[in-house]
């Protein structure tokens, strides 16, 4: 599950989409208006419906929009690691900043985190 | 300023005098106060009128809310009067985060901190203290409670030798959180009660803003410079209720690495008691009590389908694990969570166990210092330098 910044990142489902390049069955994408309504309520909806892995994406330090929102992010995601962590769930959730100008980088972090989601295995009946 | 409020024999009384004072000299108009009520309960209460003071009972040693929401309910907008609070250390820590998270104000408001020997649980104490034959008798066994557990601990900590990571002989049947509480004594208040290392049959040693002082008309103690009796006592609780707290995360952190936390708050009843006492889960509506999680009945059935079962209801560790992420930063240990658990969860040592690594992280000790920005939402200039801005 893909969680992107619509500030940044969406145009870069746009290039994807006129480049036509082919979608892929097991990811899903939500767009979201700002890093700063991320709650980590949302990632754990997530992965509690049996997602194995968590991108959370959108813009660098500093550029936010919203002037905060993805500081307040940082915060945020950085407690649910931990959290997540506690509950032997190392490693479900990432959050990445990427710039609009950053073309390739989205699709190749993707990979990454299929990756290492694919290392830790199925997620399990996790909060069931 | 320090001065001592005289004691002849009965501390309460000595106390209950000391409060009437504050209300009778206009230092506040009203003062939140654990009081008794006539069936011998102990509930906070905002009181205006000095003779009913006489049922007020600070040192009871019960607790079953936090009052820092209580405080929060009379200070958080105008108009506000002077109010006074009697609280109880936790309870000031959680006023603290409350005050940062915008749901209390210390404008116009008097905190009055007692140290605490450590509370009971309501039936516990009900049980101890209420179940007697006679009226007079319920009065001499509620008010002897509180000196036997405070000499006891006094006792205990003059003979004991810091070995066993078990909790005080004292502290025994205490609140699963008193017994492990590492900050019993008062960090910071407009007034602090000293009672740790007092000589209660004699006086009580108040330490209050010199312009209050002048108020009362009270004199400076001679000498008026601590003798540091009390530092060395808070020192010796501390480190023994330390050392009870490190061994209680040690078994809590065993079991969450090798049952899971699932395993752990498996009976958990979702009453979500623990969100309604915890004073730093504030939310008018909480997520989990709106109709989010109110799915259409084939949703329930697509998950038994696809799950091969589903429990219902289904969002018992969604619930906590949000909880800790929304809270664990705040989380003064006040412990209310698993005091009101239907199912004996240890919730409250989840937490903190859980929080203890958290707030390390973040290099954040929550309750300490209002002036300290809680760390979800404000962010550091030497991250903005990073960045080059």
């Amino acid at each position: 599950m893909v969680f992107l910044c619509d500030w940044c990142l969406y145009s870069e489902l746009d290039q994807a989409d006129i480049t036509r390049v082919q979608a892929q069955p097991n990811i899903g994408i939500v767009r979201i208006p700002c890093l700063g309504r991320m709650d980590p309520v949302h990632v754990l909806m997530a992965l509690q419906e049996g997602v194995d892995g968590v991108l959370i994406a959108g813009c660098h330090l500093g550029d936010c929009h919203y002037k905060r929102g993805n500081y307040l992010a940082e915060n945020r995601i950085s407690v649910l690691q931990r959290v997540l962590e506690a509950a032997g769930k190392r490693g479900r959730a990432r959050l990445a900043h990427i710039s609009t100008a950053e073309r390739g980088v989205l699709p190749r972090l993707v990979e990454e985190v299929k990756e290492e989601v694919r290392a830790l295995g199925p997620i399990g009946s996790f909060a069931a | 300023m320090r001065f001592t409020i005289p004691v002849e024999k009965d501390t309460l009384k000595a106390v209950r005098g000391f409060l009437k004072q504050l209300l009778e000299t206009k230092v506040v108009d009203a003062l939140l106060v654990p009081m008794e009520t006539p069936s011998g309960a102990i509930t906070p209460a905002l009181v205006t009128d000095v003779d009913l003071l006489d049922a007020a009972n600070p040192l009871a040693p019960v607790m079953g809310i936090n009052t820092a929401r209580a405080v929060g309910h009379v200070t958080v907008r105008e108009p506000r009067v002077r109010i006074g609070a009697v609280l109880r250390p936790c309870e000031l820590r959680a006023l603290v985060e409350l005050v940062k998270l915008k749901q209390a104000n210390l404008d116009n408001l008097v905190t009055i901190g007692m140290d605490c020997a450590g509370t009971y649980d309501v039936p516990d104490y009900t049980e101890k203290a209420l179940q007697r034959k006679s009226q007079s008798a319920t009065t001499r066994a509620r008010n002897k409670l509180w000196r036997d557990l405070y000499d006891g601990l006094m006792a205990d900590l003059s003979a004991s030798e810091g070995s066993a990571a078990v909790a005080l002989a004292s502290a025994r049947d205490l609140r699963d959180a008193c017994q492990m509480c590492e900050k019993p004594h008062v960090e910071a208040a407009d007034v602090t009660i000293e009672l740790f290392g007092a000589d209660l049959g004699t006086g009580i040693p108040v330490t209050l803003p010199d312009e209050m002082a002048e108020t009362l008309g009270v004199s400076p103690e001679e000498p008026e410079e601590n003798d540091g009796t009390r530092a060395a006592v808070i020192d010796k609780v501390v480190a023994e209720r330390t050392r009870v707290r490190d061994a209680r995360f040690g078994e809590m952190r065993q079991r969450l690495e090798e049952e899971g936390i699932e395993a752990v708050l498996a009976t958990c009843v979702r009453c979500h008691n623990c969100m309604t006492v915890c004073p730093i889960c504030y939310c008018k509506t909480c997520l989990f009590k709106s109709p989010a999680f109110d799915h259409e009945p084939v949703q329930y059935v697509e998950w038994a389908r696809r799950k091969g079962a589903y429990q219902m209801p289904g969002d018992t560790m969604l619930f906590h694990l949000t909880r800790l992420n929304h809270m664990v930063l705040s989380c003064v240990g006040c412990g209310m969570c698993t005091s009101d658990c239907p199912a004996n969860l240890p919730v409250g040592l989840v937490f903190r166990t859980i929080g203890q690594e958290i707030q390390q992280a973040f290099d954040y000790a929550p309750g300490h210092d209002v002036e300290e920005p809680l760390p979800l939402v404000t962010f550091r200039e030497d991250e903005w330098a990073q960045i080059g801005e």
